[in-house]
């Protein structure tokens, strides 16, 4: 691990924050995941948080492990692996003081990140302000910006419409028609048909809008409100597009590590890296 | 006599749980009589041949042997329990035409008596036999062309039974349906794998009976059998059961009776065997592979209008209970539903395979594979419900079945199917009709989740015109009240805890606590005739017979006679056979209903199987003891699991492959489903005893196609053969492009 010294604390591990870690670790970081006790993760088969559910997942051959403690983490970073942390508050930047904090949880707004979390702190998406909230902020909307570093200033707003694909907009995203316990009845990956009952909220049927793969669904354990996002629908139809990381996920995690590798409060702390893990 | 609790439909302990428990109660082969002797038998060496000769010098000059037997020592050579088709031991110089002839590897050639097991292992391969091979027929569909190898001349082309329905008019059924779903099914041999591998001891005793102590279902037809064999009038043989490990259709037939009684006999000492578990695989009968062409039609509306099947049942190379075994597929193929018109066709054909015979569902399982599967396609076809379209066909009280008659009154399939539906918690009952509910999927997208449904019936009792008795002894003593009651019946106790169901009903019917009845159980020279511990028949027919000798004893004990003792024959309802032409029959005078629920997850990268739950809904008409039920429905469950989706016996040539249970894979607790709901039904059988109807086969039936099911809910594909081994089903499942990415 080229990196060893320079840990870095992804809040959030669902599909975007998952395309992060992957550029991290890949690129020699320590990284540690804190998630919900439940996640909300729905395209679950490329989101690390599915380790809370499962214990472990393997996303394009990284392995992330649920811990219950930080004194877990190291032997985990140690086997190329990613420990995954129920920590809803944040408590364990206090307690491992990482040199970055990625905050990557795409609430749209910003649940409690400050400048002092880390040397870096990088946030995704809208409802950061970099130079107030954070040191850094990563575009995620799809489209000619996408996986920029903006050192000031914010990414663009939310639009409450997730970017289309294939002229799909909205529609592709599956949404709770009500409060109650959801019932899976497809599974990610499954090519599903227009009008498909693909789930049911308290009863209530979810249909798929149109012909496509089921990309995303909501882990079972989570009791739903009405409009909470429960799964999205891809009209490409591609199965493998389910088990591997998405390209704009991969591009928001190419900025996340630009702003490390040219941030200049971590440029030492960088190279002595570099001279002591080329050693170690 | 005082007013008492009732005993029937308590949970009363096993009469035999402590000793069991603790080791303690003798299975035959923990039995030792002063001054015995080992045997050790030859099987063939070859599938399908002729002895020429044997020579058995070296064998009996080796240290030790105090004996070796062949064919020319027993006196007729021939047993079997329908057709005495079988050599006792196979080899030249027999007086039975056609005994020189091994037709498979379950053939017995030579016997060795020895001083010790080690001295009769080591003689026994010294014996030199010379063989003829003879070509080898392994296929029924082969072994029925003109060309082929004809193994016994009673049966031309090899076929052994033929059974035809010809109802209604089949062709003006077609022209009615408006769906058709076809399919062809088959399912593989399956071994009894009974806790208790065959074993006994022969001897000569006190009365000079030459006896046999062994682990069977019928104490009086296998001294029958062995009296035939030896020569000897019936009441100089006698045959004791002492505790029976398992059974379940696999001892029905001869292993090691005829052969210990014969060795006793020549040697006059006891004479001990006990079969190694290779030795029971390749020893005793299978359940049949059988392979069913089956095409239903229906109207749009979901009501069937037409049936036909074909059955080809592997037989083996012997007949054993195969005639009654197709009989019972036969019946059953078209399901228990009315269907006024149908054709079927069934065949059961020699082979030079291992003898095929009784196993739990006796013919059933096979048949209600094809059905229900059928009836599952059809659902899909029509867009109806499962629960829905079967409730709409069920055979009702005044059905006319497709053997052209209604079955006896009392049928509650209608209510076992919704109830079991009810219970399951898969279905839902609404203003419109029958309803699946949701069924959550695995978070883990290469599990898939699925849930099936299937149901069936069995005839208890023998059927098809088969004489049907049951004696029982009730024995009354005491001078002011009844202080003890003693009762003979014979019915096997094979681990089904019948004795204990005996007791309880003798103790009901005299009106004692249990603690006051003894038995006397299975031992020719103490009880009369009970039948079969099979058929799922035992607690209708000893309860019948033990109710009548209590009667009857209470009558005499009411007139003043210390002890009262009367004796009872009970008969069932007549049965018919049928009809060589249409089918037309009466075939039976008793049924259990049964309905079974399975959800089930397949691993789609791998077609590993696991049955999460599973759901057995069954009329019992009475139970009798609830949690002896509970126990049967268990087992059984877990006995058409292993048959459904692992249990592979692999046969090349009529040989064995895998005569091992390291390699015959059978279920072990991690392959158990995680829950198995019993769903007990009390709607009495107006014949049974306090209402009872047999129950022993009905949870084995229905779970292999509930199992199919489930997996074409989880999979949309439908798998038409069993076991589903990983690789069976990994095959279907990328055929359809499920598990690659």
């Amino acid at each position: 691990m080229l990196f060893r010294d320079v840990s870095v604390i992804v809040r959030g591990g669902g599909d975007l924050a998952s395309g992060v870690v992957y550029r991290l670790v890949k690129a020699g970081f320590p990284v540690l995941v804190t998630e919900l006790e439940r996640p909300l993760a729905i395209r679950r088969t490329v989101a690390f948080a599915s380790a809370v559910y499962e214990g472990q997942i393997t996303v394009e051959g990284i392995t992330a492990r649920l811990v219950t403690g930080l004194e877990e983490a190291a032997a985990l970073w140690a086997a190329g692996e990613v420990p995954v942390l129920i920590d809803p508050a944040g408590e364990s930047i206090r307690a491992l003081r990482p040199a970055v904090v990625v905050d990557a949880r795409l609430a749209k707004r910003n649940l409690g990140t400050t400048l002092s979390d880390a040397s870096l702190v990088i946030a995704l998406g809208p409802g950061f302000v970099a130079g107030t909230d954070c040191h850094a902020v990563i575009e995620t909307k799809r489209g000619h910006f996408l996986g920029r570093v903006i050192w000031q200033g914010a990414a663009e707003p939310d639009t409450g419409r997730p970017g289309s694909v294939q002229g799909h907009e909205a529609d592709r995203v599956l949404r709770a028609p009500c409060d109650g316990e959801l019932i899976a009845l497809a599974q990610i990956g499954d090519a599903v048909h227009e009008d498909q009952v693909l789930a049911t909220v308290a009863g209530e049927p979810v249909r798929a809008p149109f012909d496509g793969v089921l990309r995303g669904m909501l882990h079972p354990a989570v009791p739903v409100t009405r409009g909470l996002k429960i799964g999205d629908v891809d009209p490409r139809g591609v199965r493998a597009h389910c088990f591997t990381i998405s390209e704009k996920s991969l591009a928001i995690g190419g900025g996340v590590l630009e702003a490390i590798l040219s941030a200049p409060q971590l440029a030492d702390v960088l190279r002595q890296s570099l001279t002591d893990g080329g050693k170690k | 006599m005082s007013a008492q609790e009732f005993v029937i439909g308590q949970t009363v302990r096993r009469l035999d749980a402590v000793g069991k428990v603790t080791g303690e109660t003798p299975f035959p082969g923990d039995i030792n009589l002063e001054g015995q002797l080992w045997m050790k038998i030859r099987f063939s060496d070859r599938v399908h041949a002729r002895i020429t000769s044997i020579d058995t010098s070296k064998a009996e000059a080796h240290p030790g042997v105090v004996a070796v037997l062949t064919a020319k020592d027993v006196p007729v050579n021939e047993y079997g329990l329908g057709i005495p088709d079988q050599p006792v031991l196979c080899g030249p110089g027999s007086t039975k035409e056609g005994a020189d002839i091994v037709r498979c590897i379950s053939d017995q050639v030579a016997l060795v008596v020895a001083d010790t097991e080690e001295a009769a292992a080591e003689a026994v391969r010294l014996i030199e036999i010379t063989y003829e091979d003879l070509p080898i027929v392994d296929d029924p569909h082969q072994a029925m062309q003109e060309d082929a190898p004809q193994l016994h001349p009673h049966a031309p082309n090899n076929i052994l039974t033929h059974y035809r329905i010809r109802h209604g008019d089949v062709e003006a059924g077609w022209a009615q349906a408006e769906v058709i779903v076809e399919g062809e099914y088959r399912t593989g041999f399956q071994e009894h794998a009974y806790l208790q591998p065959e074993a006994g001891l022969g001897y000569i005793d006190e009365e000079g009976r030459v006896t046999v102590i062994v682990a069977g279902q019928w104490v009086h037809k296998d001294r029958q059998q062995i009296a035939h064999a030896l020569d000897l009038p019936e009441e100089r043989v006698r045959v004791i059961y002492p505790a029976i490990g398992g059974a379940f259709g696999g001892r029905e037939d001869m292993s090691v009776q005829i052969v210990l009684a014969l060795a006793a006999m020549k040697v006059g000492r006891p004479v001990k065997i006990i079969w190694s578990r290779e030795e029971s695989i390749i020893g005793h009968h299978k359940r049949h592979p059988m392979t069913i062409r089956a095409k239903w039609g229906a109207t749009r509306e979901g009501k069937l209008v037409a049936a036909e099947a074909v059955i080809i049942a592997d037989a083996g190379a012997y007949a054993y209970t195969s005639p009654k075994v197709l009989g019972n597929a036969h019946l059953m193929v078209c399901g228990p539903y009315e269907i006024p018109n149908a054709k079927v066709d069934s065949y059961a054909v020699y082979t030079n395979n291992v003898p095929s015979g009784a196993f739990r569902g006796f013919g059933g399982p096979q048949a209600c594979f094809a059905a229900e599967n059928q009836m599952n396609k059809l659902a899909e076809a029509l867009g109806m419900d499962l629960v829905e379209l079967r409730l709409k066909n069920v055979l009702r009280d005044g059905s006319i079945a497709v053997v052209g008659t209604p079955l006896p009154p009392g049928v509650t399939l209608d209510r076992v199917l919704a109830e079991g539906a009810l219970q399951s918690g898969y279905w839902e009952h609404t203003e419109d009709g029958w309803r699946r509910l949701p069924l959550q999927q695995p978070t883990d997208p290469t599990r898939r989740r699925g849930v099936g449904v299937a149901m069936g019936f069995k005839n208890v009792g023998f059927s098809f015109g088969a004489p049907e008795e049951n004696w029982a002894t009730v024995e009354l003593y005491g001078e002011t009240e009844i202080e003890r009651v003693v009762v003979r019946e014979a019915g096997a106790d094979v681990g089904q805890g019948a004795h204990t169901a005996f007791v309880q009903m003798a103790a009901e019917a005299v009106g004692v606590p249990v603690e006051k009845v003894e038995l006397i159980g299975h031992d020719t020279a103490h009880t009369g005739n009970s039948g079969s511990a099979s058929a799922s028949r035992m607690t209708f027919m000893a309860g019948n017979a033990i109710k009548g000798a209590a009667q009857l004893a209470l009558e005499k004990w009411r007139n003043e006679e210390r002890p009262a003792i009367a004796t009872y024959q009970y008969r069932a309802p007549r049965t018919t056979p049928y009809d060589p032409e249409t089918g037309r029959a009466e075939p039976n005078f008793a049924y259990g209903y049964v309905a079974q629920f399975a959800e089930v997850e397949v691993d789609v990268e791998t077609g590993q199987i696991e049955v999460v739950r599973v759901v057995s809904a069954h009329d019992v008409g009475k139970a009798i003891n609830p949690q002896l039920i509970e126990g049967q429905v268990e087992g059984a469950v877990v006995q058409a699991l292993g048959y459904a989706i692992m249990e592979n016996l692999v046969t090349e040539q009529g040989r064995i492959l895998n005569p091992y249970l390291s390699t015959y894979l059978i279920p072990t607790v991690w392959d158990i489903p995680k829950e198995t709901k019993s769903v007990i039904l009390e709607y009495a059988d107006p014949r049974g005893p306090w209402g009872a109807r047999g129950m022993a086969e009905m949870p084995f039936i229905p779970l292999a196609p509930a199992i199919t099911g489930a997996l074409h809910d989880a999979t949309g594909i439908w798998f038409e053969q069993i076991p589903l081994i990983p690789e069976r089903v990994v095959f279907k499942l990328r055929e359809k492009g499920l598990g690659v990415i």
